[in-house]
């Protein structure tokens, strides 16, 4: 049997106008211990126009504060900011983002308050009204309290700053914040490296600036050379994307989730409903609408969303504004609508109800629909018609450049482009064939569409081009050498490497799945995953990564490995289904005998006189210079097995819980995560890291605390956890994870 | 190597008086910061409160100043933001050293008088630089030590100019380091769990005083870097900050709590406190200027 939880991934195969209804309130830490964490914010306020700014980007957002390192830790944002003439003050409501994994200001479930603290006072004559004076980094240093915690991605509440002016005009100071975390090696910041997610998104702002949301809740930016993932907090299945400049950008998804970038940090907004939001676009800063399920109209007029009225009783899938009152919309049950800026009229639809997913204008009276089946509809200012597009893949996404030149892109890797609106026809044999659910362009000669498997594609009018799209699979096991010499592998035999910098496929193995990597040094490196099916093991070895050559070992049953770990570079052990053990190395491996039948899901030791193996139904079997002793541990599937020395091993099961052993003896934390937990790993007994489904967690030696992946947890699931230290940690599998300090 | 710190805890009276010794002839010089009016200016003073003298006249905030070698280097924002400006010790005009769009502080020259340690924020995030003494081959110094969102503070130079103890937030809280120039390496001070800030290498090399922030407090303390043990010389009911020692082995510091003041205090009797005259106004940031 092959052990389903190490390749259960939640299928990304979501299609645009289908909205996850997900709980995405972020798991609270099961508990936390106390360091604290201090970052810097450098900050100017100005009293002619009231406004404070921080850190370098200075282009717009006058009433903000930002975090030094661009939002990287914290984001502070300042509202209602006023120059009171006859005070002579300066004030501003001032909050607190927390952009790190974990919730700060928190000690043992105990609220500690984050605190802001002066780095540099606003100098003289300019004096500060805060909370009290203490020592941080130097003594005498004022500080205002935020008493509360703040979860990973939450917002404080705001607390008013006030300065006495004394007659100036500007001021300048330098805060930082510090707050209680869970530990400092659990200090990371997760974002993701690569996906496999579905992009249901696509907006660009120049050839540099091009932003896709991905239905786990990533949004990734390709700044002309890669893509890059700009942590968002992981909102439940991102739909749309719209921006009116590169620090006025919108992503919008499930539960009336409307995010904002402001060239710092996504920041959730009010959005007054918990229909899920599927389009969204724009004429400007201040005349942005929104539309999803339950025939959601929402209108942002520059300082609030707002409900708009409509009769229509479908689920909107997509928006257009082609000018200020002209906006168009479709959905769920084809039909077209269009907004004048004050009431909604619907124009007509399709003869036959089906989705149109789709809807885009180069006019006020020449308006493309993309929908179900091939079908096209268009309104030419006073009649809705239907076009064949002589597909009958559905049509999933619609752009163009011009009224003469337009692209509809669908099931299936579908592209088709009219100059005419009439005749569609391929411009391109695409070799993908995964649905392509999104599309944008800059110009005739710049045109995007994404889809399934982490896929972007850049059609330039003459060639089509893969944009982004690391790896299709999902990945089983990560395993590496250094912060820049790792490997991933997964299904269909694909092994992945990363160079420090970007990931690449490095080879394909004739494996149908390859379930665990692990090597002794960066040229000795073995994978094992799938079997013959019938009664051989197979087991791979490298020198490069690239090259690779297998051991088959005959054993029982379906011959399936699933992990594979080493005491040595002569002592390699894999162990999988049916309770089979091999141990060797390349071209000598041979069958231990483990005294179990279960299969055997993780292998990991401190030598040969020390190696545990686990497995279905609560096995633990723990090996001794090749003699096995088996017991059990509960009923649940254990799942993965690490041990930071012989008196500290860690055990996680499907049910959540996590064993831990000091080499004779188990002890059981149950119900730790939500989700199974599948693998396990460390760099000490006081730093260990649990992953599995939508959980990460982190044990400091005394608590196990929820790490933030800033993803989804309708989408994100984990299968394997490595680092090179404490502060460069990968997680795998529906994507990869980077964990830095 | 894991050390354990043993605090001793010095009885230290409140009431200040003017009958400690503080050596034969002059008294030591030091060059502080002054808010008097809507600005700060440099001045120096013997720590007997003679030879009182402004030695900055502009109106911008003129802050931070540190002394060797016949010159004073401090920060001023009189270009915008803060940059490290130098003159004479005696005053004079002063020379910009520094020329960045990020804030340059807390200049702590060499005692030979070669080089300079600072921070820079680059990126708003306070990092550790060492330049020539004139500004020239700047570098950070602490890549290796701190987290992104770290901070560094307070260099002070040992007396054989070879190593820099600083504060660094990479652990947490503010803690205690100290850079081996020769070797570039860094390694951990730890005499208490409370945050340490603001340390000043004393003149024979062999004590560090530093600020206790436990409980918010600032206390001023001397740690003995041969012995492993630390003592307070201020009480915990005080605010009290910027300690820097001067060449006679005395220790001036900055009483924060109700009106600021300059107080100075023989480490080998802490039991009593003396008094700087600076004149009106609220002074800050002691620092010594050490004979050549």
């Amino acid at each position: 049997m092959f052990r389903v939880v190490r390749r259960g991934l939640v299928p990304a195969a979501a299609v645009a106008g289908v909205l996850c209804c997900t709980d995405r309130t972020p798991l609270a830490p099961v508990t936390s211990g106390g360091t604290t964490s201090s970052v810097v914010i450098t900050c100017t306020a100005t009293v002619s126009s009231p406004s404070i700014r921080c850190g370098t980007d200075k282009s717009r957002m006058k009433s903000d504060l930002q975090i030094g390192g661009q939002g990287v830790y914290v984001t502070l944002r300042s509202t209602n900011v006023s120059f009171n003439a006859g005070t002579d003050t300066l004030q501003g409501d001032i909050t607190v983002q927390n952009l790190m994994a974990q919730t700060i200001g928190d000690s043992n479930g105990v609220v500690r308050g984050v605190r802001v603290f002066f780095l540099s006072d606003p100098g003289a004559p300019v004096v500060t009204a805060t909370d009290s004076v203490g020592t941080f980094t130097t003594s005498g240093q004022h500080y205002f309290v935020y008493n509360q915690s703040i979860a990973p991605f939450g917002v404080s509440n705001a607390q008013t700053w006030k300065w006495a002016l004394h007659g100036a005009s500007t001021f300048s100071f330098t805060v930082a914040v510090e707050a209680k975390v869970e530990a400092d090696s659990g200090i990371l910041r997760w974002t993701p490296q690569t996906t496999t997610s579905t992009f249901t998104g696509i907006w660009g702002a120049t050839a540099n600036a091009v932003y896709a949301v991905a239905q786990e809740g990533s949004i990734w930016r390709f700044d002309g050379t890669t893509w890059k993932d700009l942590p968002s907090g992981g909102f439940d299945g991102l739909l749309g994307i719209w921006g009116s400049d590169t620090n006025d950008i919108y992503a919008v998804g499930g539960n009336g989730d409307i995010l904002h970038y402001d060239g710092r940090s996504w920041l959730n907004e009010t959005s007054g409903t918990v229909n899920g939001l599927a389009g969204i676009s724009g004429s400007s800063s201040s005349d942005i609408y929104a539309v999803g399920d339950g025939h959601t109209i929402l209108h942002f007029n520059g300082t609030a969303w707002s409900p708009m009225t409509d009769s229509s009783a479908q689920n909107f899938a997509s928006v257009w504004v082609a000018t200020s009152t002209a906006i168009f919309a479709t959905g769920s049950q084809g039909e077209l609508w269009k907004g004048d800026g004050t009431t909604w009229t619907k124009l007509g639809g399709l003869v036959s109800p089906a989705n149109c997913f789709s809807v885009w204008a180069s006019s006020a009276t020449d308006v493309y629909a993309a929908c179900a089946g091939g079908a096209i509809l268009h309104y030419d200012g006073s009649t809705v018609s239907t076009i064949s597009s002589g597909q009958s893949s559905n049509l999933n996404a619609i752009w163009g450049s011009s009224a003469s030149d337009i692209y509809a892109f669908g099931d299936g890797g579908t592209i088709l482009h009219t100059t005419n609106g009439t005749t569609w026809s391929p411009p391109v044999i695409n070799s993908f064939t995964g649905n392509l659910l999104s599309a944008g362009g800059l110009n005739s000669t710049t045109i995007y569409a994404g889809g399934e498997q982490g896929t972007v594609q850049k059609y330039n009018g003459t060639t089509l081009s893969t944009s982004l799209q690391e790896h299709t699979d999902a990945l089983n096991s990560v395993w590496g050498t250094g912060a820049g010499n790792a490997y991933a592998v997964g299904g269909n035999g694909v092994v992945v490497h990363y160079n420090g910098t970007t990931w690449t496929t490095s080879a394909t193995l004739a494996a149908s799945s390859l379930n665990s990597v692990w090597g002794s040094a960066s040229n000795d490196i073995y994978t094992a995953g799938a079997g013959d099916g019938v009664s051989k093991a197979v087991i791979y070895h490298s020198t490069n990564g690239t090259a690779w050559t297998q051991d088959s070992v005959a054993t029982s049953g379906d011959g399936n490995l699933n992990a594979v770990w080493g005491a040595s570079n002569t002592s390699i052990y894999a162990v999988g289904d049916g309770g089979v053990i091999i141990h060797g190395q390349h071209g000598s491996f041979t069958t231990q005998t483990s005294n179990t039948a279960n299969d055997l899901l993780g292998v990991w030791g401190t030598t040969d006189a020390d190696v545990w193996a686990v497995g279905a139904g609560g096995t633990i079997v723990h090996g001794v210079n090749g003699t096995w002793t088996a017991t059990t541990q509960g009923a649940d599937d254990i799942n993965g097995v690490w041990a930071a020395d012989a008196s500290h091993v860690f055990a996680v099961t499907g049910g959540g819980s996590v064993l831990t052993g000091n080499g004779s003896t188990w002890t059981t934390l149950s119900s730790v995560s939500p989700t199974p937990l599948i693998a396990v790993w460390g760099t000490s007994a006081t730093d260990v890291y649990a992953a599995g489904g939508s959980t990460l967690l982190h044990y400091n030696g005394s608590a196990w605390t929820v790490q933030s992946t800033g993803i989804s947890s309708a989408t994100l699931s984990l299968l394997s956890v490595w680092g090179s230290s404490a502060t460069d940690v990968l997680a795998v599998g529906s994507g990869i994870y980077h964990g830095v300090r | 190597m894991s050390r354990s710190w043993i605090a001793v805890f010095a009885a230290v009276g409140a009431a200040a008086c003017n009958t400690i010794g503080i050596g034969p002839g002059l008294a030591p010089l030091l060059a502080f910061d002054l808010l008097r009016g809507s600005h700060r200016s440099i001045y120096r003073v013997r720590t007997d409160g003679s030879d009182s003298l402004q030695l900055t006249a502009d109106t911008a905030d003129n802050s931070q100043p540190t002394s060797a070698a016949n010159i004073i280097v401090f920060v001023s924002n009189r270009d915008g933001n803060a940059e490290l400006y130098t003159m004479p010790a005696v005053g004079g005009t002063a020379t910009r050293l520094t020329f960045t769009a990020a804030n340059e502080a807390n200049p702590a020259l060499s005692p030979d008088g070669t080089r300079l340690a600072y921070t820079r924020d680059d990126g708003g995030v306070t990092r550790l630089w060492i330049s020539h003494a004139d500004g020239s081959n700047a570098a950070p110094v602490t890549d290796s030590l701190d987290f992104g969102g770290a901070v560094d503070a307070s260099p002070t130079w040992a007396p054989g100019s070879d190593r820099v103890a600083f504060v660094s937030t990479t652990s947490g809280s503010a803690r205690l380091y100290q850079l081996t120039l020769l070797t570039m390496t860094i390694v951990a001070l730890q005499p208490d769990t409370a945050p340490q800030v603001e340390p000043s290498w004393s003149p024979d090399g062999s004590r560090l005083a530093f600020v206790s922030g436990a409980n918010r407090g600032a206390r001023v303390a001397v740690l003995d870097l041969k012995a492993h043990v630390f003592s307070f010389l201020t009480p915990a009911s005080g605010q009290n900050g910027q300690p820097t020692w001067m060449p006679d082995g005395t220790v001036v510091f900055l009483q924060e709590g109700g009106t600021p003041a300059l107080l100075l205090i023989d480490p080998s009797a802490p039991v009593v406190t003396h008094p700087i005259d600076v004149g009106s106004g609220t002074p800050g940031h002691p620092a010594a200027i050490k004979p050549q």
